[in-house]
């Protein structure tokens, strides 16, 4: 006890300091944004929507071919996938995502190769129901129409996790 | 004053300080906000919160009333009644103007700081009869904190009595208009140290609520306690500040007297003006340990007290013979 002893100048130093910080808070204007009325603006690429399978823009035709990477990368294990073939592609027989433990870490869509599986931009997308949160393929197919994409598509973000292409002088990483 | 006369004015002021009460909780809520960045009562009675006690208390009022199967059912019952009660029996003594007040006794002093003292029984009659361990820990705490503050809380209260000579409140309000004692040199300032301080720690509040330490005992003496009956703790404990603040501007800040004006307009300023004191010491500190909190009384609040009232009296002594 004795031995860490604050000396009595650290004490009235902190003491003012505490007064002065929360006085400055009084005239501060609150930092409270009033949620329903104001709303804040969400960043460009946000996630944590819920999800989305796509269609092709031209053929209307629907990307996933079941090609079950997603569902083998998904840290929670909340996706499966069926697949089947036929027309000389394959294709998702069934697809389930259960929100209920989905981490929202975007892996799935980062590894999809078609961008088949994306986000979507927005986060007032709740239910009422915990059925509701295991989404099936015609829940996630509808999601499309219903709210816009996010940023992050599977194919863009594998652009970008690939090295530059060109030589290594271009690359800066001659003579190390 | 006839017996008719002073129950009106006894109803009125009850009212009075009840209405004053609830409007300082939303203003506590409101001023709190503002320290911490918050907007605070907000949605009843946009854009304001304005009726936010109005809501507190039919929320209160509307909630089951408890009572623990194994615990001590009258005294549980009546612990919160006493609280309020005796809380309320202080007003009746303060001189809210220069010449207004409901009881008009020369010792007033002496009244006000024995029902102040009185609480603590009420407080820990409810920690008792609640047949809980964190309410009986509390309760012995408080019994502890409130019986040892009593001390310095009285000493401090002494020191304007002992330099005007009576223990009236209006001869010391009278005597302040030539000087606040607050700005009477050394002893005043030292006596309003003391006297808000151990005032803080007689109130329970913030740094020195241990009573219902929420990390530690839950909810303290009022765990058990739901509905109107907990109301009337928290009411107790508000009427208490209010009485502490009032009671700081009119020993210490010279009551009705003012610059510009005369009258009760004062009193309610500088009522207010300790009471957001108060809110500001609330925000800014930790709560104190056991241990310091005693150590803070027993080897410094006292002491210091102590010393106070010896040099007031001295003063006193050679100025009166």
């Amino acid at each position: 006890m004795r031995n860490n002893r604050i000396s009595s100048v650290t004490l009235l130093k902190a003491t003012i300091l505490s007064l002065w910080l929360t006085m400055k808070n009084l005239f501060r204007r609150p930092v409270t944004v009033q949620y329903p009325a104001t709303r804040r603006p969400i960043p460009e690429r946000w996630r944590g929507g819920t999800f989305a399978l796509t269609t092709d823009k031209e053929t209307g035709e629907e990307n996933c071919i079941g090609c079950k990477l997603c569902e083998r990368i998904c840290p929670s294990n909340v996706i499966t996938v069926e697949m089947e073939k036929h027309s000389g592609r394959g294709w998702a027989k069934s697809f389930i995502l259960d929100l209920q433990a989905c981490i929202q870490c975007e892996l799935c869509v980062q590894v999809c190769p078609t961008d088949a599986i994306v986000m979507v931009y927005g986060m007032e997308t709740p239910v009422t129901r915990r059925e509701d949160l295991i989404l099936n393929k015609e829940k996630l197919m509808a999601n499309e129409k219903l709210y816009p994409a996010a940023w992050a598509r599977g194919l863009k973000l594998q652009q970008l996790h690939e090295p530059e292409r060109g030589t290594e002088e271009k690359r800066g990483v001659v003579g190390k | 004053m006839s017996f008719l006369e002073g129950f009106v004015q006894g109803i009125v002021l009850l009212g009075s300080v009840l209405g004053v009460v609830a409007y300082l909780t939303w203003f506590e809520r409101k001023f709190s906000g503002r320290l911490q960045s918050r907007i605070g009562p907000y949605w009843v009675g946009r854009p304001h919160g304005w009726l936010q006690p109005i809501a507190d208390g039919l929320k209160l009022l509307a909630k089951e009333d408890l009572t623990p199967l194994k615990g001590d059912g009258l005294l549980f019952n009546l612990a919160p009644v006493w609280v309020v009660v005796i809380s309320f029996l202080g007003f009746a003594f303060l001189p809210f103007t220069s010449n207004w007040v409901l009881v008009n006794i020369d010792l007033g002093l002496l009244y006000f700081s024995a029902f102040g003292s009185l609480i603590v029984v009420g407080v820990f009659v409810a920690g008792w009869s609640s047949n809980n361990k964190y309410a009986l820990i509390s309760a012995l705490r408080t019994a502890a904190q409130m019986v040892a503050y009593e001390i310095p809380l009285v000493l401090s209260l002494l020191v304007p009595a002992v330099l005007v000579g009576s223990l009236d409140f209006k001869d010391i309000v009278e005597a302040q208009r030539e000087g606040w004692f607050v700005f009477f040199p050394f002893v005043g300032q030292v006596s309003i140290l003391v006297f808000l301080l151990s005032a803080l720690a007689e109130g329970n509040r913030i740094p020195f609520d241990l009573p219902e330490a929420e990390s530690e005992l839950v909810a303290g003496f009022s765990v058990e306690y739901s509905g109107m009956k907990f109301a009337y703790f928290y009411l107790g404990e508000y009427v208490h500040l209010l009485a502490v603040s009032l009671l700081t501007s009119i020993l210490f800040l010279g009551g009705p007297d003012g610059p510009l004006f005369q009258g009760g307009i004062w009193v309610a300023i500088k009522t207010l003006a300790v009471f957001v004191g108060i809110l500001w010491i609330r925000w800014s500190f930790l709560r104190l340990r056991i241990d310091q909190m005693m150590l803070l009384n027993w080897k410094f609040l006292t002491p210091l007290g102590l010393l106070n009232l010896l040099i007031a009296g001295l003063w006193a002594s050679l100025n009166y013979t």
